[in-house]
């Protein structure tokens, strides 16, 4: 089985063309495929760090649900296929479910009895995070730097290359 | 009871170091003979029983007695005869065996534990001729192979009769006869180049410089550094003597008799015990230690970083070469231990050839510079000096032995302790379920007390030592204030000189007790060289030959042809086991654990090298291929199969790093993982490992599937997991598996009756042979091996 088939049998991807995304009353994804309706649909990544506007995964709400009937709505390939008016209310939707501020300048990191506090900007404004024994810090990829901290909070270095010389050392001492 | 005395006596009789087997030409025979009995021309007392017109082909030193004794003894091929001799220098019957070579009919030599016994068969008998410990399997094998052969020469057989009986066990594959790369002498051990002998401390300490070489300027320079800081250092107490003599003792109406060089350089530039003499000896003094401070630091990053630089391409090179080796290697040897390899033994050696290095070339600098000074101040205060400096030594060296005695001991108490709790730790449950836990803690107690007993006692050498060191330099210190007082008071000695001499004496002493220990230091170094330099001499048992070819469009066509194997000598993982399986046919392997079918998935795989036999794929000899190559094409699923640290989708593109995410998803989906993965909350993106998220057996299995999937490998090795999941991943991971299946083909260690019955064909494996072979039906019709594993497993599964 070579790739591509490998591919074209097991992904099916949706066809941009034939969904249409809006919101109900209740704030919730509304997907119209071709005529069928779903409501409460759920939207996920894929790759929430790295490919954040691609493989948008759609699935059907769980409550709602034939016998049989897959939860998995299908998958969208590229966000900006979508039609506009989709587009924007995905987008939406997808940072609420994903709120990772990214990191832009690390001000300072300071050691406290339990762990470190990180004074960081980041494209959500100045905010201070906490890591503690029970938070993570990993790389998805060489130079992409994720932090968890003990609650659950997630942030993001997108590129630590790209970061100001103090943040990426103050990082590099850390990390 | 004449052989009891004999043993006993044996133990007495100074061991040569070289015992050794050496190879000695003599134009016509080679003999295997150890040096000392060459020295002793011993080998010449065979002529006392050989026929007068016999001619000699061979002899062999064997090392045990038929009666299992350790001792030397004789075995001599002739073109006519093949003779056992016990004792050589007294040839007695009981130990005097010959047989005529016209007579015997085979060879049967019994691979038995820790020795080999050699049973000559004649037409109506056999004789139990000779016995031999393993240390000398390679020349008895050597020597077998000429025996045979004149046997068959003076009996007119064929020379490709085979009158070796259990020749599988004896003849080793010609590759893995091994000659040291320096001497040329045959290695007993397979695994290194170089021969024992040659590993000896000299070329070891030859060899870590080898490593310096590129960094030779560093290295060169730092020595040179290390030489003027030294000189400097060694400076003070001669700028003290001239402060004293010619600047403080004038000034204070003390009268100067010598002349000496520095104070002669000093008082060109100002009158002595003026405050301007004073001023330009502080002067100097300060300078000089400035500079001397400044050349250190200089001194001490250059070395550091050459040693840094060693550590790094050692590492490197050890670490390339681990990841070439042959799993044998791994199987053989500790996780552990091989990481420590890479880790502590490769900084120890740095730290030698930076630091320690350098500090033995500064002891020695700094003793000879002293003895030099002293002698030309004064040689008879020079002398007395030294006086105690032969006691120091022999003090040190005294202490130093027991010392690293008590060490040891401690050291290996320390490990006991460990073991302890490495075993009780993780074997808790069973622990407190077998109500041990008292019997647990007093061992525990038993063991730290012994470590506490070590302690002690080496802390009561270590007080006794430092104590007994300073009162012997204090000795050396009231010599020279007695001696050189006298001196003083009658007038031949100035107060100056005496002051440099005490000075001279208190970094005499250090020095003198540094290099008495660096002989125990170096022990350390050479046993860390030796396991790092093991690593790099072992030769990754599976290489490609030369001219091997790339396997460029694998059909997956497998055939064995008369396999044989086995991971220890003697006892065969797989015998004889032939087979031919098409492209695309799917391979069932059951049989009981240990009967050889992850044995024969090693072979396939190329991990290990048959012995006998040859493995043929698309119809080409394994040999032939390039392992990498093949290896492109197989695809393993294991039980328990191993994530690496990293994300999910990482793991997935293992075996495929180019692949894109739409295959990843793809390959995800047809392992049926997909549903499960973006139930994390990071998706494809969600760490595994210590502290990623939680991944049972069965999503594990899928995942690999997964990668499995994404290789696309012509041929595909499953080890089914035994262990039970639920129905429903077990389903899915069933259809995942089915998918993966399709079209390629499988060897399956199978569990599972389904994957059982879906077989084309199913090998039954029992003590390392094949001995039914067909489908699940064929084979229940048979009522065999099989039928009986099969209702087993539906008995175990009604209950």
């Amino acid at each position: 089985m070579s790739e591509s088939e490998l591919v074209k049998e097991y992904l099916p991807l949706l066809d941009p063309e034939e969904i249409k995304i809006r919101k109900n009353e209740y704030n919730k994804l509304v997907v119209t495929r071709n005529g069928d309706k779903y409501n409460n649909v759920k939207a996920l990544r894929a790759f929430p760090f790295s490919a954040k506007e691609k493989y948008i995964l759609l699935k059907k709400d769980k409550e709602q649900l034939d016998e049989d009937e897959k939860e998995e709505l299908g998958i969208i390939e590229q966000l900006s296929a979508l039609e506009e008016e989709s587009r924007r209310i995905l987008r939406e939707e997808l940072g609420k479910k994903y709120y990772i501020p990214q990191i832009k300048k690390v001000i300072d990191i300071i050691k406290r009895d339990r762990g470190t506090v990180w004074y960081v900007k980041t494209d959500k404004g100045s905010m201070s995070i906490e890591m503690t024994r029970r938070s993570e810090t990993s790389f998805t990829s060489p130079n992409h730097l994720v932090l968890k901290d003990a609650e659950g909070n997630k942030y993001e270095v997108p590129d630590c290359r790209k970061l100001d010389e103090k943040s990426f050392k103050l990082i590099e001492r850390e990390v | 009871m004449r052989e009891f005395i004999k043993f006993i006596l044996s133990y007495f009789r100074p061991q040569k170091k070289d015992e050794k087997l050496v190879p000695f030409d003599d134009n016509e025979f080679e003999y295997f003979l150890t040096s000392e009995d060459l020295e002793n021309n011993r080998y010449y007392l065979i002529n006392n029983f050989l026929w007068d017109e016999e001619k000699l082909q061979h002899v062999l030193i064997s090392d045990l007695t038929r009666e299992g004794f350790y001792q030397q003894q004789w075995v001599v091929l002739t073109d006519q005869r093949i003779i056992y001799v016990g004792d050589i220098e007294n040839i007695e019957k009981d130990s005097f065996i010959e047989v005529n070579l016209e007579e015997i009919e085979a060879i049967e030599v019994r691979e038995l534990d820790g020795n080999q016994i050699v049973n000559i068969i004649l037409k109506d008998r056999a004789v139990e001729f000779m016995r031999a410990s393993k240390k000398i399997k390679i020349p008895l094998d050597d020597f077998l192979e000429v025996f045979a052969d004149r046997v068959k020469e003076i009996k007119d057989l064929p020379s490709e009769e085979d009158l070796i009986e259990n020749r599988r066990a004896v003849v080793r594959k010609k590759s893995r006869v091994k000659t040291c790369n320096q001497c040329g002498k045959k290695i007993s051990s397979s695994r290194r180049k170089v021969c024992d002998e040659c590993m000896e401390q000299k070329e070891v300490i030859y060899r870590l410089l080898s490593y310096v070489k590129p960094y030779l300027l560093p290295f060169i320079s730092g020595f040179l550094l290390l030489g003027v800081t030294t000189l400097i250092g060694l400076l003070p107490p001669l700028l003290n003597r001239t402060l004293i003599d010619d600047v403080l003792g004038p000034a204070v109406g003390y009268e100067y008799e010598e002349a000496n060089i520095i104070s002669e350089i000093f008082l060109n530039f100002a009158a002595p015990g003026t405050v301007r003499l004073l001023a330009i000896v502080v002067l100097t003094m300060l300078s000089f230690n400035l500079i001397r401070s400044a050349l250190s630091a200089v001194r001490t990053y250059i070395i550091n970083w050459m040693g840094q630089k060693v550590l790094l391409d050692m590492r490197n090179q050890v670490y390339e070469h681990l990841q070439k080796l042959s799993l044998s290697f791994f199987n053989k040897k500790s996780t552990g231990r091989v990481m420590t390899r890479v880790t502590s033994d490769v900084s120890r050696i740095e730290s030698f050839l930076s630091s320690q290095l350098q500090r033995v070339g500064q002891d020695i600098l700094t003793i000879v510079m002293i003895v030099t000074i002293l002698f030309l101040l004064n040689w008879q205060l020079a002398l007395i000096v030294m006086l105690p400096a032969p006691l120091l030594v022999f003090l040190t060296f005294y202490f130093r032995d027991k010392l690293h005695r008590v060490y040891r001991i401690l050291w290996r108490r320390n490990a006991g302790l460990n073991g302890i709790l490495a075993d009780t730790i993780p074997g808790i449950e069973v622990v407190k379920a077998f109500n041990q836990e008292k019997r647990e803690v007093k061992r525990f107690n038993d063991k730290n007390e012994e470590v506490f007993n070590g302690h002690i006692q080496s802390l009561k050498l270590r007080t006794l030592y430092s104590p007994s060191m300073q009162f012997l330099t204090f000795i050396g210190m009231i010599l020279i204030w007695w001696f050189g007082g006298l001196r003083v008071i009658g007038g031949t000695l100035t107060i100056g000189t005496l002051t440099a001499f005490t000075g001279y004496m208190m970094r005499f002493y250090r020095p003198v007790q540094d290099l008495c220990r660096i002989n125990h230091r170096f022990q350390r170094i050479l046993t860390s060289a030796d396991r790092v330099f093991e690593i790099l001499d072992t030769n990754p048992e599976i290489k490609d030959r030369e001219e091997a070819e790339e396997l460029e469009d694998f059909q997956g066509e497998i055939e064995f042809k008369n396999i044989t194997f086995s991971y220890d000598k003697g006892v065969p993982a797989l015998k004889n086991v032939s087979f031919k399986v098409e492209a695309g046919e799917i391979i069932g392997l059951a049989g009981e654990s240990g009967a050889g079918k992850t044995t024969l998935i090693n072979l396939i795989c190329r991990f290990y090298d048959p012995e006998d036999g040859e493995i043929l794929i698309d119809g080409k000899s394994h040999e032939d291929i390039k392992v990498r190559s093949l290896r492109k094409h197989i695809g393993i699923v294991l039980q328990d199969p191993f994530l690496f640290s990293g994300t999910i989708a990482s793991n997935i593109k293992y075996g495929n790093p180019a692949a894109s995410r739409k295959e990843v998803i793809a390959a995800a989906r047809a392992a049926n993982a997909h549903d499960f993965i973006m139930g994390f909350s990071d998706g494809y993106e969600s760490e595994v490992g210590e502290r990623g998220v939680r991944i049972s057996t069965g999503q594990r299995q899928r995942i690999s599937i997964a990668r499995a999937i994404l290789k696309d490998p012509k041929l595909l090795i499953l080890d089914e997991a035994t262990s039970s999941v639920d129905t429903r991943t077990e389903a899915q991971i069933q259809e995942a598996l089915e998918r993966l299946i399709k079209g390629r083909t499988t060897f399956a260690i199978a569990h599972r009756l389904s994957t059982l019955r879906n077989a084309d064909r199913l090998f039954i494996l029992k003590e390392g042979e094949i001995v039914e072979q067909g489908t699940h039906d064929e084979l229940l019709d048979k009522e065999g091996v099989y039928a009986k594993l099969h209702d087993m497993q539906r008995q175990m599964k009604a209950v």
